[in-house]
């Protein structure tokens, strides 16, 4: 048999050299370690997932694991785990919708003012706009919960004492609850989605502002017309941070009190914490149901997210 | 004919009402903080009447029972028998009064040193616990170590990812910009399995990794920026007999100052701030600042609202007064980042 073809490609192989200014092994040593660290935190998991999705296993020292099948995905579907999966995801997609609101009810005007207003205490008012985003939410959260507790928050003092309400609000309650979350991340996200859209609205060119108003357009046909069709980046931007900020939310539900009995609090990230580590004790699911959860709800987020990403990219 | 500046927003006309609407939204933001730094002084007592200043100190009441004080205003008892040179066992059901007679101390005595208790006994609980400064330097460790290491590794990715000359580039790149969809609550459970299978369960490194280990924001940021370096400082360092190694080292690092400075300010906050992680990875007595707090209600401080108040008020204090002192460098950075992203 004729072997020279092996010889010739070793040889070709021990010849190749690599161009110049290239470095191979030196930049595999500068990439790897990041990307090691990036496969074990964040791909690893996934594969880790797949097999707990088919065991009975209730938490992380079960050394009695069995087989079960597809059994996790029914039991999710299915009393008593359901009355705590589906009003989670529920109350999840509320307040991400919600919360995706508030970039246009609060970010986009407070841009829009911030671009037009011209004096000395601008910058004031910026830092202070700001301020709530650098505040942990979960710190957020406890204060506005704290400051709104029906007999004790000062909030509720206050608005009671300036007749604003007749009766103090119940924070517990599930639907002041419900709505006070995305306002308080609203209100909290404010000064960073304003600078984002500002920083879209500033990239505007000042001459084809100047020639609209010189040509004696409404402010709100400069808006519709030359404002909005130039920030669609900074758009995009706030909303891939917000989609996937809020139907992750963990921190802000947290401070509402989502692990100590709260209920309108308790969201998605907030039940599988509970479900995982707080012991099976207080709760109907295992550990493998609630790798289940998060796989049977992200998986397709995720999926779609990646969906829309292609599209948008297509579509440049 | 229009008059052309008859509906600009900017004329002065819109200005007042512009700047009143600002000044309105921006106390409401501050009101908020206010009140809870006011509520640090309200004793638990008077948690129902509504305070805008600092509460007045009522004159302390020698009626008032020892274990009420050591549970509603946090007193440490070890502290009042060190004061009054008591070497014995108190009864929480003993008054003051009958204290005062019983191990013949004079009243006054007493009286002034419970006296500061009734305002401050939130900020005495708080400082005098050593958790508070534990979590605080914890914070700061992960926050520092995270935001320098991370950097470091970015722009190390970058500088080969940069310009995505072969095809495992742009593969790698794209891995990495998947990150932005994985929401961490879809991984915490596989991610705690993976930590005490390293065995980097309970260390401030753990966590640090899982925050250096890349994701959308830091490897756009550098590698954009890395990609937009001017060729001809990589070649000359090629041409002086420099390898890659050097190029990033004296080149890529000192350059990369703008990158960095978004990177910082889009991070700080969040690795600061971070809840999930330090509560998954650490053990309470390691705690970070945020979960110290969520340690609070129904733990060491849950008959003591006060002494919760303050605990809150400090925990944010910190970074309320780094984003003061930095606040050009916080927002500037955050819209630098967001339009190169």
């Amino acid at each position: 048999m004729d072997f020279s073809w092996v010889k010739g490609s070793i040889t070709k192989w021990v010849r190749m050299k690599p161009k110049r200014g290239e470095e191979p092994v030196l930049e595999f040593f500068l990439f790897a370690p990041q990307f090691i660290l990036y496969i074990t935190f964040t791909i690893l998991p996934f594969m880790i997932a797949i097999p707990i999705l088919f065991t009975s296993r209730t938490d992380f020292l079960d050394s009695a694991v069995e087989f079960v099948g597809f059994r996790n995905f029914s039991a999710i579907f299915s009393p008593p785990l359901v009355n705590d999966y589906l009003p989670a995801v529920k109350r999840t997609a509320f307040y991400t919708f919600f919360n995706y609101l508030s970039v246009y009810i609060f970010g986009l005007p407070l841009a829009l003012i911030m671009y037009e207003y011209v004096s000395r205490l601008k910058q004031s008012f910026f830092t202070i706009i700001y301020l709530p985003y650098i505040i942990a939410p979960f710190g957020i959260g406890m204060m506005m919960s704290m400051l709104l507790s029906r007999d004790t928050g000062s909030l509720n003092l206050l608005l009671v004492e300036l007749n604003i309400i007749s009766q103090p609000i119940d924070i517990m309650d599930e639907t002041v609850a419900r709505w006070a979350l995305p306002i308080v991340a609203g209100w909290k996200n404010a000064g960073f989605n304003m600078a984002i859209i500002l920083a879209g609205l500033l990239s505007v060119p000042r001459e084809t502002v100047e020639a609209s108003i010189v040509d004696g357009v409404s402010y709100f046909q400069r808006l519709f017309f030359i404002y909005i069709p130039q920030i669609i980046p900074s758009f995009i931007i706030a909303t891939i941070m917000c989609l996937l900020g809020s139907f992750g939310a963990f921190d802000l539900p947290v401070g509402f009190g989502g692990m100590r009995g709260n209920n309108a609090a308790m969201f998605l990230a907030v039940l599988l914490y509970k479900m995982g580590f707080a012991g099976s004790v207080s709760q109907s699911g295992t550990l493998a149901q609630a790798v289940t959860i998060s796989v049977v709800t992200y998986v397709p987020l995720v999926l779609i997210a990646i969906l829309l990403n292609r599209l948008q990219k297509r579509l440049e | 004919m229009h008059n052309p500046k008859k509906k600009d927003i900017s004329s002065s006309r819109y200005t007042g009402i512009i700047g009143v609407f600002l000044l309105l939204y921006s106390a409401l933001t501050i009101l908020p903080f206010y009140l809870l730094f006011i509520r640090t002084f309200v004793p638990t007592g008077e948690s129902t009447k509504l305070f805008l200043w600092l509460p007045k100190t009522p004159d302390f009441s020698l009626d008032t029972s020892f274990g009420n004080m050591a549970i509603f205003y946090s007193l440490d008892s070890d502290d009042f028998k060190k004061a009054m040179g008591i070497d014995d066992f108190i009864d929480p059901n003993l008054t003051f009064k009958e204290i005062s007679e019983k191990y013949g101390i004079q009243p006054e005595k007493i009286s002034a040193f419970m006296r500061p208790y009734y305002l401050f006994n939130g900020w005495i609980a708080i400082v005098k616990g050593r958790q508070f400064l534990r979590s605080l330097v914890n914070t700061v460790v992960i926050t520092a170590g995270s935001i320098l290491l991370g950097a470091v590794l970015s722009i190390c990715t970058g500088s080969v990812l940069a310009g995505f000359r072969k095809r495992w580039h742009f593969l790698a790149y794209n891995m990495y910009m998947l990150q932005i969809v994985i929401p961490p609550a879809l991984v915490m459970i596989p991610q705690f399995i993976i930590t005490k299978e390293l065995g980097i369960y309970d260390s401030l490194m753990g966590i640090i990794l899982f925050n250096i280990k890349g994701g959308a924001l830091p490897i756009m940021l550098f590698t954009s920026y890395i990609a937009g370096v001017p060729k001809e400082l990589k070649e000359s360092v090629t041409i002086d007999g420099g390898s890659h190694a050097t190029y990033v080292a004296r080149i890529l690092f000192p350059l990369c100052k703008v990158p960095f400075a978004s990177f910082t300010a889009i991070q700080v906050p969040l690795v600061w701030n971070d809840l999930l992680y330090p509560l998954l990875f650490l053990k309470p007595e390691n705690y970070t600042l945020t979960p110290w707090v969520n340690t609070f209600v129904g733990g060491e401080f849950s008959t003591n609202f006060q002494a919760i108040y303050t605990g809150l008020f400090v925990s944010l204090l910190p970074l309320l007064v780094v984003y003061i002192v930095f606040q050009r460098f916080f927002i500037q950075g955050a819209m630098a980042g967001a339009v190169k992203g």
